[in-house]
């Protein structure tokens, strides 16, 4: 059979499942979602430990706490919403909006956090009664393929119809593009690499992609130094550093340096010499890009250590670099997803924002930034300048932009990343934007239209102020 | 629920369907029209015709569209259609893609 016949297999059985999903009703709906999220629940931490002895990255402790927020937390985030039938209702305006299904979603689940975002991405397409296709990275299979069959075990007692869940196990990338650019699909979730997005975004199909982050924190003077750097290892250590709105560089006004580095040093960050940090440079990236090296993701620090040939004490959490500008000759300077840092130290604020500017716009336009201060103008004026979905405040950025756990944002394993990251949004994606809304719209006549005449619109010496005034004429 | 209702001039064997076609019941349903079929396609001279009536059904299931997925396999495509669908019905059968292989109106 070839990747045409597969592609076309695959998208007949979302097809057929698509149709039968339309005839569910809010509660059934609900009711699957209920039943998938519990399963993928009792199943946290099976998975997580699967998840990584599978892909050799992180820690299968925070992995479990990954897959509690794929499952628990994006549970109680979308149970309430309406995603079926009539969703809103304006009398006044006349309007009401009905929600509809997309149709099949091929979704693009990454080694990264690989059964996390299948619980997520599952439960979202379910909620709208979208089937759904997955393919993950190819170092995660196992562990990916496992979690959707606990999900799909569980849609079907519950009700779902059939192949409403749907795994991809031939992992060529013929087939991946003729599934990306069927014309059955409705959407794809891509999560994932750099290349995979702009393949999904090359397919014709619509596409809700992410792009990659560089996230920078600013540490400001009016902030609480200890606390803001016993959160930021919180948030950089955190299964290795493998979320993509991590912490990659911290930058200070000198003024503060000397707290912040104490800090540092008590809380067992490794402060790495000039030559260390050379050697870590060697290893973090491929040789002259700023591409990180695969082989570091994810990587215990002790790992890193010893792959860059350095000695660190054993109860070291994080490397701290300090590079000596922003750029391909400073690999530090760009996304790291492994426990190693940039700092930066500047000689006032201007500088230290600037700064922060373009370590933003080094690769991160559009994903997340952070910044830790009781200033609230400080705040406002970071989050001005900054091209960012989020802008976390006071909050470990890894757990932060991911939402539900340190605030109110979605909680989502897909971060929009706007038109900078080349997304169509900036949102955390969820459920309602798998949705497409009908609105039915009742005649309400705009009763300013009677205000213009003929004679007016016909007349060119009629100017545009005119015009405006005769239409907004209260008489 | 169904009834059968076999035509004989016209060799036409209609399958009157009544209420939901859950998973519990297609999995009854299915053998049972397949059975029919077999039967009618053994005493008929010329090929059957097989007409599944839909007036009385509100919901499918997966199911109920493997089951006519097999009736086509057991008979000509062409000597099968599905009639009397109510507009949600005729809807799962185009979102399916499977509205004019399974000659539904």
């Amino acid at each position: 059979m070839d990747f045409n016949e597969m592609a076309n297999e695959f998208m007949d059985r979302a097809a057929m499942a698509a149709g039968i999903f339309n005839q569910l009703n809010q509660q059934e709906t609900d009711f699957i979602v209920e039943q998938v999220y519990k399963a993928g629940l009792n199943n946290r931490i099976s998975l997580a430990k699967m998840a990584a002895e599978e892909t050799k990255l992180g820690r299968w402790q925070d992995k479990v706490i990954k897959n509690v927020t794929g499952s628990l937390a994006v549970y109680d985030d979308i149970r309430q919403m309406k995603t079926v039938g009539v969703i809103k209702d304006d009398v006044a305006a006349g309007i009401t909006e009905i929600a509809q299904p997309l149709g099949p979603i091929f979704a693009i689940i990454p080694m990264t956090n690989p059964t996390s975002t299948t619980l997520f991405k599952i439960l979202i397409c379910l909620k709208t009664r979208n089937p759904i296709i997955i393919s993950s990275h190819r170092r995660a299979m196992t562990c990916v393929r496992k979690a959707a069959e606990i999900c799909y075990e569980a849609a079907l007692k519950a009700g779902a119809p059939d192949d409403c869940i749907q795994v991809i196990t031939d992992h060529s990338r013929d087939l991946t593009h003729a599934i990306m650019s069927h014309h059955k699909l409705a959407l794809i979730l891509a999560t994932g690499g750099t290349g995979l997005v702009s393949a999904a975004y090359s397919s014709g199909n619509p596409t809700i992609g992410v792009g990659p982050g560089n996230v920078p924190v600013y540490i400001d003077k009016s902030a609480d130094i200890a606390f803001a750097i016993q959160q930021i290892i919180k948030s950089k250590t955190f299964d290795n550093g493998t979320i993509c709105a991590s912490e990659q560089s911290i930058i200070i006004e000198e003024a503060i340096a000397e707290d912040i580095k104490k800090e540092m040093i008590r809380h067992k960050c490794y402060l790495l010499s000039e030559y260390e940090m050379k050697k870590v440079e060697k290893i973090a990236v491929v040789a002259g890009t700023l591409s990180m090296n695969p082989e570091i993701v994810g990587q215990p620090v002790q790992e890193i250590a010893r792959m860059a040939g350095i000695t660190i004490p054993e109860d070291t959490c994080l490397l701290v670099g300090q590079p000596g500008g922003i750029g391909p000759e400073h690999p530090l300077s760009g996304e790291i997803l492994a426990p190693v840092l940039a700092l930066y130290i500047c000689k006032n604020y201007n500088e230290a924002i600037n700064m922060c500017i373009d370590l933003n716009y080094l690769g991160g336009i559009g994903h997340t930034a952070a910044i830790y201060a009781n200033d609230e103008k400080r705040i406002m004026e970071y989050a001005e300048v900054m091209n960012a979905g989020r802008v976390v405040v006071n909050t470990p950025s890894s757990q932060g932009a991911v939402g539900g756990i340190y605030n109110t944002l979605n909680v989502s394993f897909t971060l929009g990343c706007g038109s900078g990251g080349k997304n169509i949004t900036t949102e955390n994606v969820s459920a309602q934007h798998l949705i497409n809304i009908k609105r039915v719209t009742r005649r309400r006549p705009n009763i300013k239209w009677q205000n213009l005449s003929n004679e007016m619109l016909f007349d060119e010496a009629v100017d545009a102020d005119t015009l405006y005034k005769e239409f907004h004429k209260n008489s | 629920m169904i009834t059968f209702d076999f035509k004989e001039p016209s060799g036409i064997l209609h399958c009157n369907l009544t209420g939901r076609m859950g998973a519990d019941v297609c999995l009854k349903l299915g053998p049972e029209i397949q059975n029919h079929i077999a039967a009618r396609k053994s005493e008929a001279k010329d090929p059957i015709k097989v007409v599944f009536n839909l007036q009385e059904v509100d919901f499918i299931a997966s199911g109920f569209i493997r089951i006519c997925i097999e009736t086509i396999k057991s008979i000509n495509r062409e000597n099968f259609s599905i009639v009397n669908t109510n507009p949600l019905i005729k809807r799962t059968f185009k979102i399916a893609g499977l509205d004019e292989t399974l000659n539904v109106s």
